[in-house]
């Protein structure tokens, strides 16, 4: 358990050095989502209907975009055999990796999402809901975005493949991600949802970390 | 099972099933094909676009099952290393991606007098729809790599991952259909009167014998492939 | 040199390798390699390009699968390995001071193991220098710090001599002869002649494959 925080806490660091990761993946959300009123109109009932969907379609695409070095910084310049060998268990390198991965992508998205709900016209009712939608949802996102950056470590035209590899497997995320906030806020009790969205996170969570290792010994096989 | 993980024997094997997996997918082709579209009764609802279901219902069916057979010998090449299994899933994956395609096909062919439109957003065709990117995901990883042993080992692990999350899928599209469309009339929701079993069973069958002569093609193929390559490798060293 | 590493070592560690066998790329690249090492001796792996001595270092690693053979490592809780590749496994963002901290932590070696691992490979002048700003020397140098950080009795090493000037293949060998007096256990593949006499030696070009490629 120590050397899991040791490994966040190594990987925290980095992304603070390296912050224009972070910045450009939040700048791509938000420009994103902005795109959308230009492209659909800005009348105020359409926006409001489509508003979570935007968002949440908008939050797979980021969180997609910050999955291409998850493992690849670490496999080029050989940290990822050091940290493979090291005294530590294979799925607890992953399952700290996918923790820094949440924090530096998935958390900022939910932060974001709040401001941009007021440019797509979201009802006020429905920022409570959004926000943990998306705090219950994104952590699944990076669990099984690990694991498919697993898979194609060291792959050819690594960038397309994987949202081929990875966005089918979202879909489910996607669906009741955007049914817990439109159900809220419509003013339904939407508990069973946030329950199915916690259902997924639970199970990806002892899933994905233990997949994500065994496709990384065989990437640096 | 374990006595077919060598090539060359299930080669031989192969050899002995081909003929009647061939005589077997002609005879059903044969029989079910003109009871199919001649003989078997037009629908008292939909007429005779019904006759699109016999080639509809078995796509479906195949591209489960080849999907099936796929996650089932990923996971013997990876807990056995059984170089067998491995092809035989790799080959199961672009028959399986076809029937899926022919299933979306038909269906839109379908849709279209029933609904007045070619693609509505059915629970069913969506969930095909889904399966459909998975098989796509499953081939392009697998042909990624420079190392085609990498490939093949990734695809497997993909196609395991992919056989968990297919139920989740399948519960989040039906549960999201009921959301935003109650069924007016679901594909599944065709009484099927009993005269339309017969040539439906014959079609099914027809389209299983088609896979296992293609299945053990490829697989043959992939063998052969296989021993190409390793000569060549024996002759840089 | 590396006190905490005697102190946490076992009396007796053993490396036994036997009828171990290889594959890369659809072919066998060795074959029948054995090998016994006890606590306090050393091997060199010599060998022409492309016979398999990264791929050996890597499968004692844990980092490849063996095609045959077995590889006992005694006592089982105690030998742990220590490896060394190509590259240095430095993060270019950290300072060599966070890149070696980290290590430490993940290890649990202590400060004082710490300052000698850098004391030992003088870094001190580099210390707040991000990695990626170092020469290859540098590098080199910051990332073999690293074994000395952790208590694994076995030192796995992948042509550690690399972009090494000569009062620094000096320093090196001063490290590695000292855990091999201290009781531990260093396999190390390199072409360039260590100035420590290793106690034994493996030429790969010995084991090549011998059985038939296309076995089906």
């Amino acid at each position: 358990m120590k050397s899991f925080f040791i490994l966040i806490g190594r990987d925290l660091r980095l992304s603070i050095r390296h912050r224009a990761d972070t910045i450009m993946v939040a700048g791509f959300f938000a420009i994103t989502v902005i795109l959308f009123p230009f492209g659909i109109g800005p009348e105020p009932g359409v926006l409001e209907r489509v508003g979570a969907g935007i968002l949440w379609v908008t939050a797979l695409l980021a969180s997609l975009l910050s999955l291409d070095h998850l493992f690849s910084d670490d496999e080029q310049d050989g940290a990822l055999d050091l940290l493979l060998t090291a005294p530590v268990a294979p799925t607890t390198v992953v399952a700290a990796k996918i923790t820094a991965h949440w924090l530096t992508t998935g958390l900022p998205l939910t932060l974001l999402a709040p401001i941009l709900g007021v440019a797509l016209q979201m009802p006020s009712e429905s920022t409570l809901p959004m926000i943990t939608a998306l705090l219950i949802g994104t952590p699944t996102l990076s669990l099984i975005g690990a694991v498919g950056a697993a898979l194609t470590l060291g792959a050819r035209r690594r960038g397309v493949l994987l949202p081929l590899v990875i966005l089918p497997l979202y879909i489910p995320i996607l669906i009741f991600g955007v049914g817990a906030i439109d159900t809220s806020g419509m003013g339904f009790d939407a508990n069973g949802l946030f329950a199915v969205l916690g259902g997924f996170l639970l199970m990806a969570a002892a899933l994905c970390p233990w997949a994500a290792a065994v496709a990384l010994r065989i990437a640096t096989e | 099972m374990h006595a077919f993980a060598n090539p060359t024997r299930f080669l031989k094997l192969a050899a002995v099933i081909q003929p009647w997996a061939i005589g077997l997918c002609i005879f059903c082709f044969a029989i079910g094909l003109p009871m199919a579209v001649v003989f078997s009764p037009p629908d008292y609802q939909q007429g005779e676009t019904v006759r699109i279901m016999y080639i509809h219902v078995p796509s479906a069916w195949m591209g489960l099952f080849a999907y099936g057979v796929m996650a089932a010998g990923s996971a013997s090449y990876l807990i056995w290393r059984h170089p067998v299994a491995n092809m035989i899933a790799k080959a199961s994956a672009p028959i399986g991606a076809m029937f899926t395609a022919l299933c979306l096909l038909t269906g839109m062919l379908w849709g279209e007098p029933m609904w007045g439109t070619p693609w509505v957003w059915d629970a069913r065709l969506t969930s095909m729809l889904v399966l459909f990117f998975l098989y796509l995901g499953y081939m392009a990883l697998g042909d990624a790599f420079d190392s085609p042993e990498q490939g093949d080992k990734a695809a497997a692990i993909l196609a395991l991952v992919g056989s968990v999350n297919l139920p989740i899928i399948k519960f989040s599209v039906d549960w999201w259909n009921s959301l935003h469309q109650p069924s007016i009339f679901s594909m599944a929701g065709v009484s099927v009167d009993s005269a339309m079993l017969p040539p439906l069973f014959l079609m099914v069958g027809a389209f299983q014998f088609y896979y296992v002569v293609v299945v053990l093609m490829r697989v043959r193929a992939q063998v052969l492939a296989a021993k190409v390559r390793a000569a060549r490798l024996m002759r840089a060293a | 040199m590396v006190p905490t590493m005697s102190e946490s070592k076992q009396p007796s560690t053993h490396l036994d390798v036997s009828g171990l066998s290889a594959r890369r790329g659809g072919r066998t690249i060795f074959e029948g390699l054995s090998f016994s090492l006890i606590n306090g001796t050393s091997l060199m792996v010599t060998g022409p390009n492309g016979s398999g001595k990264s791929t050996l270092l890597r499968i004692l690693a844990g980092l490849l699968r063996s095609e045959a053979g077995t590889i006992t490592l005694t006592p089982e809780d105690g030998a742990e390995i220590c490896y060394a590749g190509h590259r240095d496994g430095l993060k270019g963002g950290l300072t060599v001071e966070e890149n070696l901290g980290f290590w430490a932590k993940l290890y649990g070696a202590n400060q004082e193991a710490v300052e000698q691992a850098i004391d030992r490979m003088a870094l001190e002048t580099v210390l707040d220098m991000p990695a990626d700003m170092l020469s290859a020397g540098w590098r080199r140098r910051a990332g073999l710090a690293r074994l000395a950080l952790g208590t694994a009795p076995i030192w796995v090493l992948d042509e550690p001599y690399t972009a090494l000037d000569a009062e620094n293949v000096v320093r090196i060998d001063g490290v590695l002869n000292d855990h091999v007096n201290a009781g531990g256990i260093v396999v190390l593949a390199t072409h360039q002649a260590p100035g420590f006499t290793p106690s034994n030696q493996i030429n790969m070009a010995n084991y090549p494959a011998k059985t038939s490629e296309v076995d089906w």
